[in-house]
């Protein structure tokens, strides 16, 4: 079948190339004709051009042989006259000829650049779509065992709780500690290729508003908290509702968390302008990270506190950043140890409404 | 006549879990236990291995997993809402997967409800304990069946 439609294809590209060269002796014999056996090749350079677009170097080679025939043999006939007479007709014949084959070089090289990105491009989105339903399914099929340890573990301390000593229990209560957290790790793992899978529906989203709900959810959770959240009003941008969401929640999610420790804890959004560009932040005054790791602050499970410090998978900016990069945004942090941390975003086109 | 649960897991940890899930809030019911769609539907059309049986007994509720051996959760799904005799049947999914499309699926084939699986047992037994009550006691069944 491949072979067949490839000698279809071969055939449209030569009758294209024969078709564009009888056009163009056309067009050069009658409305041009007051031109005489003056720039005899004037129409045939774009007609080889034309042919070489479409169908590449053979094609383009091919127009550039039925144009010489043309010129040379089928023309003077009808025009009564020769479009080549002295020796400088013959240097315009050999320009023609090497112009239309380096076009028709040129239009190949282009056809097979574009031939082999798109190549490249298909493999690129086949792999990833198939990097993605593996994680989804191994962090599904992961689920199920874990569930099963868990489970049998509550079942052997509320059954046989009393048979074992304090260490036995305390084995069993590590055992079920580690389940939920690998649970919670299997979550956050979901929720990140869930961002990648997603389509991006993007509409004017009210960021300032869904801080101020994300801002209440948290205090809701954790009543006996007091944070200071200090909202600019009607900061709008142009972004996918759910995951606008996804992305509010992680960040004033972290500015929440790692705010826990100090006296006075104190989060703001806003907007602000850095090396010329609009950027969406949220700072706070929390326990901060060193900026020498910062690059490490996006990464998928790197985590820059203990658990025992500050709970979490290390799932949440790589989540964030996915979003953000989703958008065609970027996304950047600063921070001092025990000084705080700022996180900016900034997406392309209408950063902020009403400005 | 006493109301029986359908179970349609292929994992036996799930299924030993779940069971004793029950126990322990005290839904006492029989939970007939099948291993994939096919033996499921194959119990509840007295098919197959369960030639013979009274498919006039019903069970009260049907616990879909969805990732199952043969016949998926959710074509068990469709072909329980495509026949007459079980088209009204109470059928809750219990799966691991809270993925938007399977969700949406679930519903669009007809599920009464979707639950996920919680990795912990305690929330596992609390979403069993709510689940019993409420489609054992307090959930009103539909009446139907080929006697009419």
């Amino acid at each position: 079948m491949d072979r067949k439609r490839a000698i279809r294809t071969a055939w449209q590209h030569s009758g294209v190339a024969v078709a564009a060269v009888v056009v163009a002796s056309v067009l050069r014999l009658w409305p041009l004709h007051a031109l005489e056996a003056r720039l005899a090749w004037l129409t045939f350079y774009p007609a080889v051009a034309v042919a070489a677009l479409y169908g590449g170097l053979r094609a383009g080679l091919l127009a550039t042989s039925v144009s010489l025939v043309s010129v040379l043999w089928l023309l003077p006939p009808v025009t009564g006259q020769p479009f080549i007479r002295d020796s400088a007709d013959w240097l315009g014949l050999a320009v023609f000829a090497a112009t239309c084959t380096l076009v028709s070089g040129i239009a190949e090289a282009t056809r097979r650049a574009n031939a082999r990105a798109k190549q490249a491009h298909e493999d690129a989105e086949v792999a990833n779509r198939e990097l993605e339903a593996f994680s989804y399914s191994v962090a599904h099929d992961l689920r199920a065992p874990l569930r099963g340890m868990n489970g049998f573990a509550q079942v052997l301390l509320d059954g046989y709780g009393e048979k074992l000593d304090a260490d036995g229990q305390d084995a069993l209560q590590e055992i079920l500690l580690n389940a939920r957290r690998m649970g919670s790790l299997i979550d956050a793992l979901l929720s990140l290729s869930r961002v990648t899978r997603s389509a991006v529906k993007p509409e004017s989203v009210d960021l300032s508003e869904v801080v101020r709900a994300i801002g209440s959810q948290l205090s809701t959770a954790e009543p006996e908290r007091t944070v200071d959240l200090v909202v600019q009003d009607d900061l709008h941008a142009d972004l996918d509702p759910d995951l606008a969401r996804t992305l509010v929640e992680n960040v004033l999610g972290n500015a929440w968390k790692f705010t826990g420790k100090v006296p006075a804890p104190r989060i703001e959004f806003g907007i602000t302008e850095r090396n010329r560009v609009r950027a969406f932040y949220v700072r706070d005054n929390g326990a901060g990270f060193d900026m020498a790791f910062a690059n490490k602050l996006f990464a998928p499970f790197q985590r820059l506190h203990t658990v025992a410090e500050f709970p979490g998978t290390g799932i949440g900016l790589a989540t964030v950043q996915r979003i953000v990069h989703r958008h065609g945004g970027r996304l950047w942090a600063e921070g001092t140890v025990d000084g705080g941390a700022t996180f900016y975003f900034a997406f392309p086109r209408r950063d902020s409404g009403g400005m | 006549m006493s109301k029986v649960i359908l179970l349609v897991e292929d994992n036996s940890s799930d299924e030993k879990l779940t069971v004793l899930a029950f126990k322990k809030c005290g839904v006492s019911n029989e939970v007939v236990v099948v291993r994939d769609g096919a033996e499921a539907l194959d119990y509840l059309f007295g098919t197959g291995k369960y030639a013979g049986r009274d498919t006039s007994v019903r069970p009260t509720l049907v616990l879909l997993d969805l990732g199952l051996p043969r016949i998926d959760g959710h074509e068990v799904l469709r072909r329980i809402r495509a026949d007459e005799r079980t088209k009204l049947l109470p059928v809750v999914i219990l799966t691991s997967s809270k993925e938007d499309e399977d969700v949406a699926r679930g519903y669009a084939l007809g599920a009464n409800a979707y639950v996920r699986k919680p990795v912990d047992f305690v929330e596992f037994a609390q979403a069993a304990k709510t689940l019993g009550l409420f489609w054992l006691l307090l959930n009103e069944p539909p009446r139907v069946g080929p006697s009419k």
